[in-house]
């Protein structure tokens, strides 16, 4: 993103629940929204562009943009990568903005999954008018297949292991300890994640996110009105988002579209993957991440079970702190879209904001990546680089 | 039965008019050898009611298809495994593509 109009992230927030069987979905995002503009030190009153995906209920922002009493909108768009939305919709305000198009961005994200009887092991019904449906509805097609058939292939082709796998979680786990709203707060160990049961095999239980209710907002402004705010300013400084499927039956499992968005928004940034110190890296499953880290560039294709294992993604011991705030794994995944917590934990980190045990000290650049949908299948993927000033 | 471009000489799956590769319309069905090998699996054991084995099986044309796998020996089950095209009701009482050891 190398413009003359550099947006800023100005307001971050993270729902405290994990459960919410008494508020609405649409009562969950206005909790959000009111949230990130009061951390950002605006009022409602002050936006003028929403972005939201399909965990909005009803019309989408046609909905919620008139629940919200949103009255100055000038941008109103969705994007529907699944939990990859939000990285995309903080990369797309930002363009907005620096095309003079608005000032204050609002993306909310919420929902209910775990109220709602949620799981992974169900069938996600996308509605019978998706092309693949005939093709694939008979199978059961659900997150824990669809992520441990890419787990299966990866441990044939690479040699990754489930030890490798589960010191995913360990450090998910280590830095949830210090996060009071955490919905996993013990500390595991690999024979921890080991003994959990068999879901989908080589999954375990503990190689998947929680399902939690809850959501979170950002807010993205123009720098001129960033310069006027409580913040430390956080620009956005490079985002790539794409989708990869079954390419017509040229299906491959090891490579993510992480792999094609991760070298664009590192050169619009102009830094690489070494410059990269803390990352929020998407872990719906165990799986997810380790694939998202050989993509982004933080170690060679294959090597990704070698580079998480020992404890090298917790914060303070590891080459790279990933997910300090617990991540997926163990903190929360709201609506079952887990991009938003990614970008509001990179936001802290970028601030100093983060508990002290987890804070990496004197951070310039944060990424947040972001896989949505089934990565067995069909996923959206979104890098987005964020930079301290 | 397989979805074959005629401009790039190329199949894919699932079927569309329109080939996915190069964007002709001229596709045409032409039949497989319903022989392959097992791309990647997983076995599903919990939190369903009958377990299953799902599996992307790669047909010798060339294309690779989201299946379940009905194996007498669910631990011989192995990726590079040789199945065979078979046809069994799903849950919704349809016939459907499965594929077994060849």
């Amino acid at each position: 993103m190398s413009t003359a109009v550099q947006a800023c992230v100005a307001g971050i927030y993270e729902h405290p629940l994990r459960v919410a069987p008494d508020h609405s979905v649409a009562r969950l995002h206005a909790d959000v929204a009111h949230g990130a503009v009061r951390d950002a030190g605006l009022t409602l009153n002050d936006v003028d562009a929403y972005f939201c995906a399909g965990d909005a209920p009803g019309l989408g922002p046609t909905s919620i943009v008139d629940y919200l009493g949103l009255k100055r909108l000038q941008v109103v768009q969705t994007t529907e990568l699944g939990g990859a939305s939000y990285l995309s919709h903080v990369g797309e305000a930002a363009a907005a903005i620096a095309a003079g198009r608005c000032k204050v961005a609002l993306v909310t994200l919420a929902g209910r999954p775990k109220s709602e009887g949620s799981s992974g092991t169900k069938p996600r019904n996308y509605g019978d008018t998706a092309p693949d449906a005939e093709f694939e509805r008979h199978y059961m097609p659900t997150p824990l297949n669809s992520y441990a058939m890419c787990a299966m292939r990866h441990m044939h082709e690479f040699g990754t292991t489930s030890e490798q796998l589960a010191w995913i979680k360990v450090a998910m786990s280590h830095h949830a300890q210090h996060n009071s709203h955490a919905l996993l707060r013990n500390v595991m160990t690999v024979q921890d994640v080991l003994d959990s049961p068999r879901v989908a095999d080589p999954l375990r239980r503990a190689d998947c996110c929680v399902v939690t209710d809850g959501g979170g907002a950002v807010v993205v402004v123009h720098p001129d009105v960033a310069k006027t705010l409580r913040q430390p300013l956080v620009q956005v400084v490079g985002m790539s988002a794409s989708v990869k499927g079954q390419s017509g039956g040229q299906v491959d499992l090891t490579h993510s579209a992480t792999a094609w968005t991760a070298p664009r928004a590192f050169e619009q940034a102009g830094i690489g993957p070494a410059d990269i110190r803390y990352a929020s890296i998407y872990d719906s499953f165990t799986i997810t991440v380790l694939m998202q880290l050989e993509d982004l560039g933080f170690c060679a294709k294959g090597q990704g079970g070698k580079f998480v294992a020992d404890g090298q993604l917790i914060s303070g011991q590891g080459r790279l702190a990933v997910n300090t705030d617990g991540g997926g794994l163990c903190n929360n995944h709201p609506a079952n879209r887990g991009g938003m917590t990614k970008i509001i934990e990179a936001v802290r980190q970028l601030r100093g904001q983060a508990h002290p045990n987890v804070q990496v000290p004197n951070l310039e650049f944060a990424l947040a990546n972001g896989i949505g949908g089934f990565l067995g299948s069909r996923h959206g993927a979104a890098t987005l680089i964020m930079k301290r000033v | 039965m397989l979805k074959h471009c005629l401009s790039c000489d190329t199949p894919h799956h699932y079927p569309r008019p329109y080939c996915p590769h190069c964007g002709s319309d001229q596709t045409e069905w032409r039949a497989s050898s319903g022989l392959g090998e097992i791309y990647t699996f997983t076995r599903m054991v919990r939190g369903v009611e009958t377990p299953y084995l799902m599996a992307y099986v790669k047909l010798d044309e060339g294309v690779t298809v989201l299946t379940h796998l009905h194996a007498p020996d669910w631990d011989a089950v192995h990726i590079g495994m040789r199945v065979k095209l078979g046809f069994s009701a799903s849950a919704s009482g349809q016939n459907v593509p499965i594929f077994v050891p060849a």
